[in-house]
């Protein structure tokens, strides 16, 4: 699998570092770019801060959305994502340990394009992450131009 | 004729009028200048007879002359002969005095109507001139001698307000022709005079005016011899001229009359005349009748000397006989008079019908008097009665009431009243059986007369009954004394009855208003009540209470004074006049609250109700009632304070439970997260091990990772089931009604569907309903149901009953399993979180489940128990109430 990159927004470096684990074993290739809250998953997005001067032409081809963030929590980097022309087509996929029914409806309403709970059975996991990056960057047709 | 003015005639008794003719003929025989004593008569008749009196005189070719008028007031006299001034009668007017004068009748106006003067008066002026008059009633008599027309004697009632009633023609007319006569006596006195002395006038002329003259005429010389006489004087003592000529003056005369001599020889000495003296005696000419004359005596003078008398004699038999009639209607009047006051002052029937019969009895001149009546006793019954006058009771006592015989008959029937001189006699007597007649014993009764007593409404009430032992004692006069006394008798007995009615209601209405009055006074509420002029007519002791005016106080007072209002509420408040117009002109009722302040200025709230009060359909005040409010005032405040705490208290509990919800909340969603996370990184990493690392790892090594694994991956599912426990208790209640049975059905199916190789036999009652949370109840049933299947799956013929059934009247619903079963003395422990009764190797599980099924029942205020043997299955038994379903418990 190749092309665009994915951002995987995630604070706990263990769930990163699984995460990472599961797509790579799911065959899945394309960069992934780690952003450790939503402070720096927006700044990377909006090339902003750290990342100034990136081409915005190049967005992500997905981002992976984890809701528990510090600093800006991933409902309001979502909205943030959706309210703003350079950014509102990119698919996002929340991923999260949550299982509560206000996350699911606040992350829907806000515009996720899917939502994913991570459970505690790593194989189970895989599993899921597996089928996300086979849907997501696979079957799932996305706007030729999604950037600025 | 009203009551008042019939007492003013009847107090006119005949020696008033009598006195009133007397003075009159005397004035009129004064004097021979007729102008003069006309206008005195006029003088003395004012105000006596009329409030207004004229005299005109008739002088030929319809020419009327004004004598005199006198008028109570003495402006008024000259009005009347203004009046007669500018509007002299007319020959052609069908009224008064030129109608009197034409036709010689006089007119009588008992009423004089404003019509009658619209319809007589010429002109406006005139209109207003006679209206000015007052006129009520007048009489316009002619003054007739021998038919010929005098003049005419207006009599006329107005300030005092007084009518004239036909009996007073009759005086009238006997003044009128007094007056004639003066007039007459005067003229002819007067012609008399003027041929004796007058050289000019022959003899013939003399003898002609004496021969065709009236009256009765004589000369008499100086020794009182007659020397001429005329016809009528002949025909007046009965005998020829031949033997009159030479005799005395008395010889033709009662012994009376002759002893007028003396007189007339001082007609002669003084030369003076003695004019209309009264002459009564017997007739002349007609023996045994009774003649009344006026005779005039004048002295016959020639060179100064007196040569003889002229005697002027004028039969007034008639109005003597006038008089009489009078006298005799007066002395019936006056007695009517008596009785009728005797019985307007009595109200007792009784007394009433004693008096009645008393009096009759004795003006008939009957020996005996009886009045049969007839009373309406309260059942409604009629019943005879009688009184008896002139003979004690019991003469009567012992026979039966008179019938209605032919005699009795027009009596009691009220046809006409019945006078017989013997009755006996009568063709109608005698025909009854069994006495054909009076019966043995009975007073003897020859005069007999009967006058029925009917009331105004023409009802019969009786009649009273006259007898005398002798025959042909009642006359006329005594019939008409009774025809005049049974109307008065008719009266007296309806007023009676009328006051007795009145009494029985009068007496009703003391009862009520004693109701009204202990009602009123004993009332809370203040009561008060205005007449139109906005005046208290009507206090109640609370209003007196209330306001802290006394009683007298308040009586007559404004009713701005008496209710002072706080503030000013405009057309709200009691005293304005947009309530009072509300009810008193738009007669609608009126509520309110006002502050109203006492006398002494403190104050209090209070609600009024002003209404109108209606008498026969006309608004005559209004009444006010009103009510304290304070002590409901404070006890609306205190129920709005305790509401208002109330409030307070549940938006406090809101708050806080809001915040304990959200704590909890916050607290699931981190345990969810938090928990969850590191159990992924053991697991995970555990894994990554076993796949990176394989062979490095022995056999031990792998078994340990796999246990980590394992054991993160229960405690996750651990953590789940708790998240979904505090779920139910958080999540909002919506109560419905559920098949129940179905609910089960479908949970079994899907477990028999995840499990397909088990032979479960199930069996389900069909049709069973609740009421309650159905995404709840799936979840106890699921609970429930899953535990039987799991532990029956040690059992051959695994068995799952899902049911209900009724225990003491309540509904209880049920699932019994045949599976493993627990021991009952571990049963407390069976519902409480993380308990578990099987070891985790024989039964999987959380040990959630139960607690979870518990904390559902409860949330729908029933109860859950357990029932089990080891080895002989376990039965679950739970209650849904369905009747305060709405009493949700709120956690």
């Amino acid at each position: 699998v190749t092309g665009k990159s994915i951002l995987l927004v995630e604070d706990n470096p263990d769930d990163e570092a699984l995460t990472i684990r599961a797509l790579r074993k799911a065959h899945v290739s394309n960069e992934i770019v780690v952003a450790r809250d939503g402070a720096e998953a927006l700044d990377y997005l909006f090339a902003e801060g750290k990342y100034q001067g990136r081409d915005l032409a190049l967005q992500p081809q997905i981002v992976l959305l984890d809701l528990k963030l510090p600093k800006i929590d991933g409902l309001q980097v979502l909205e943030r994502i959706r309210a703003d022309k350079r950014t509102e087509l990119i698919p996002v996929v929340i991923l999260t340990t949550s299982k509560e029914e206000k996350d699911l409806i606040g992350s829907y309403r806000l515009g996720a394009n899917s939502y994913v709970a991570k459970p505690v059975d790593f194989v189970e996991f895989t599993e899921a992450v597996k089928s996300l990056g086979m849907y997501w960057l696979l079957i799932n047709e996305r706007p030729s131009y999604i950037g600025s | 004729m009203t009551k008042s003015e019939d007492l003013f005639w009847i107090n006119e008794t005949a020696e008033v009028r009598l006195k009133f003719l007397a003075d009159a003929s005397q004035l009129l025989s004064s004097s021979l200048d007729y102008e003069t004593t006309l206008s005195n008569v006029a003088h003395l008749s004012v105000p006596v007879c009329a409030d207004w009196c004229a005299i005109d005189m008739f002088e030929g070719d319809s020419r009327i002359r004004r004598l005199s008028v006198v008028h109570s007031d003495s402006k008024k006299t000259i009005l009347g002969f203004e009046l007669f001034e500018r509007y002299p009668p007319q020959s052609t007017d069908t009224h008064g005095l030129a109608l009197v004068m034409k036709t010689g009748a006089p007119q009588y106006y008992p009423d004089i109507p404003d019509e009658l003067l619209v319809s007589t008066a010429m002109d406006e002026e005139h209109l207003a001139i006679i209206r000015s008059l007052g006129m009520k009633s007048a009489i316009v008599m002619p003054m007739k001698v021998q038919n010929k027309v005098l003049g005419a004697i207006t009599f006329v009632f107005a300030e005092s307000n007084r009518r004239y009633r036909p009996q007073d023609l009759d005086f009238v007319y006997d003044l009128a022709s007094r007056a004639a006569l003066a007039i007459e006596n005067s003229r002819l006195f007067t012609e008399a005079r003027k041929a004796v002395i007058s050289e000019k006038h022959s003899v013939a002329v003399l003898n002609t005016l004496l021969m065709s003259a009236p009256v009765a005429f004589a000369f008499l010389d100086i020794n009182l011899r007659y020397v001429r006489v005329n016809d009528a004087f002949e025909k007046l003592v009965g005998k020829d001229r031949d033997q009159i000529i030479g005799t005395q003056f008395g010889a033709h005369f009662t012994q009376e009359v002759q002893r007028l001599e003396l007189n007339l020889k001082a007609v002669i000495d003084k030369q003076e005349p003695i004019l209309n003296t009264p002459v009564n005696g017997l007739s002349p000419a007609q023996p045994g009748e009774m003649r009344h004359s006026l005779a005039s005596y004048f002295p016959v003078i020639s060179d100064n000397e007196a040569i003889g008398i002229g005697i002027l004699i004028y039969d007034i038999t008639e109005q003597k006989q006038l008089e009489q009639k009078i006298r005799e209607q007066a002395r019936i009047n006056e007695k009517l008079y008596e009785v009728g006051s005797a019985l307007t002052a009595e109200l007792n029937l009784d007394r009433i019908v004693q008096t009645v019969t008393d009096a009759a009895t004795e003006l008939s001149g009957a020996q005996f008097g009886a009045f049969f009546y007839n009373v309406l006793k309260e059942d409604g019954q009629a019943y005879t009665l009688y009184c008896i006058s002139g003979v004690p009771r019991e003469n009567f006592s012992k026979f039966p009431m008179p019938r209605n015989t032919r005699i009795f008959a027009p009596t009691f029937k009220g046809e006409r009243i019945v006078r017989l001189d013997d009755v006996t006699k009568d063709p109608n007597f005698g025909h009854n059986a069994p006495y054909y007649g009076m019966p043995a014993g009975h007073l003897t009764v020859r005069s007999y007369m009967a006058v029925p007593v009917i009331s105004r409404t023409g009802e019969v009430l009786g009649g009273l009954f006259f007898g005398h032992e002798e025959p042909g004692i009642f006359t006329e006069s005594a019939e008409k004394l009774v025809t005049g006394l049974a109307p008065q008798a008719a009266i007296a007995i309806d007023n009676a009855r009328l006051f007795e009615a009145a009494n029985i209601s009068r007496a009703r209405l003391q009862s009520q208003l004693n109701f009204t009055d202990a009602l009123t006074n004993s009332l809370g509420e203040g009561i008060c009540a205005f007449d139109s002029e906005r005046k208290v007519i009507f206090v109640n002791p609370a209003m007196t209470r209330l306001l802290g005016w006394s009683h007298s106080e308040m009586m007559g007072r404004e009713l701005t004074d008496v209710f002072n209002i706080e503030g000013n509420d405009g057309a709200a408040s009691l005293p304005s006049p947009q309530v009072w117009d509300a009810v008193h002109h738009q007669k609608r009722m009126m509520e309110g609250e006002n502050i109203f302040i006492r006398k002494d200025g403190s104050s209090f709230p209070a609600s009024y109700l002003a209404a109108p009060f209606v008498e026969n359909q006309s608004v005559k005040g209004v009444v006010v009632t009103i009510r304290d409010i304070t002590e409901t005032r404070r006890i609306q405040d205190e129920l709005q304070r305790s509401r208002e705490e109330l409030e307070q208290r549940v938006v406090e509990r809101t708050v806080n439970l809001t915040a304990a919800n959200q704590e909890l909340e916050a607290f699931s969603y981190s345990v969810s997260h938090d928990l969850r996370s590191p159990l992924r990184s053991i697991d995970g990493f555990s894994q990554a091990l076993l796949e990176d690392f394989a062979d490095k790892l022995d056999a031990e090594g792998q078994d340990s990772l796999q246990r980590i694994r394992a054991a993160s991956q229960k405690m996750g599912r651990i953590i789940d089931d708790l998240l979904n426990l505090s779920k139910l208790t958080r999540t909002q209640m919506r109560t419905e009604r559920i098949h129940i049975s179905e609910m089960a059905q479908k949970i079994l199916e899907e477990l028999r569907s995840s499990d397909q190789y088990r032979q479960v036999q199930v069996i389900v009652q069909e049709n069973l309903l609740a009421v309650g949370d159905s995404s709840l109840l799936r979840i106890a049933l699921e609970n429930l149901l899953s535990n039987a299947w799991k532990f029956t799956g040690k059992q051959e013929n695994a068995r799952i009953v899902f049911g209900a059934e009724r225990i003491q009247g309540e509904k209880v619903y049920f699932v019994q399993d045949n599976g493993a079963g627990f021991n009952m003395e571990y049963g407390s422990k069976l519902f409480g979180a993380f308990q578990r009764l099987h070891q985790a190797h024989e039964f999987s599980g959380t040990g959630i489940g139960l607690a979870t099924v518990r904390r559902i029942i409860h949330r729908h205020g029933g109860r859950i128990w357990a029932e089990s043997e080891v080895g002989r299955g376990a039965k679950f038994s739970f209650t849904l109430p369905t009747m305060n379903t709405d009493k949700e418990i709120v956690r």
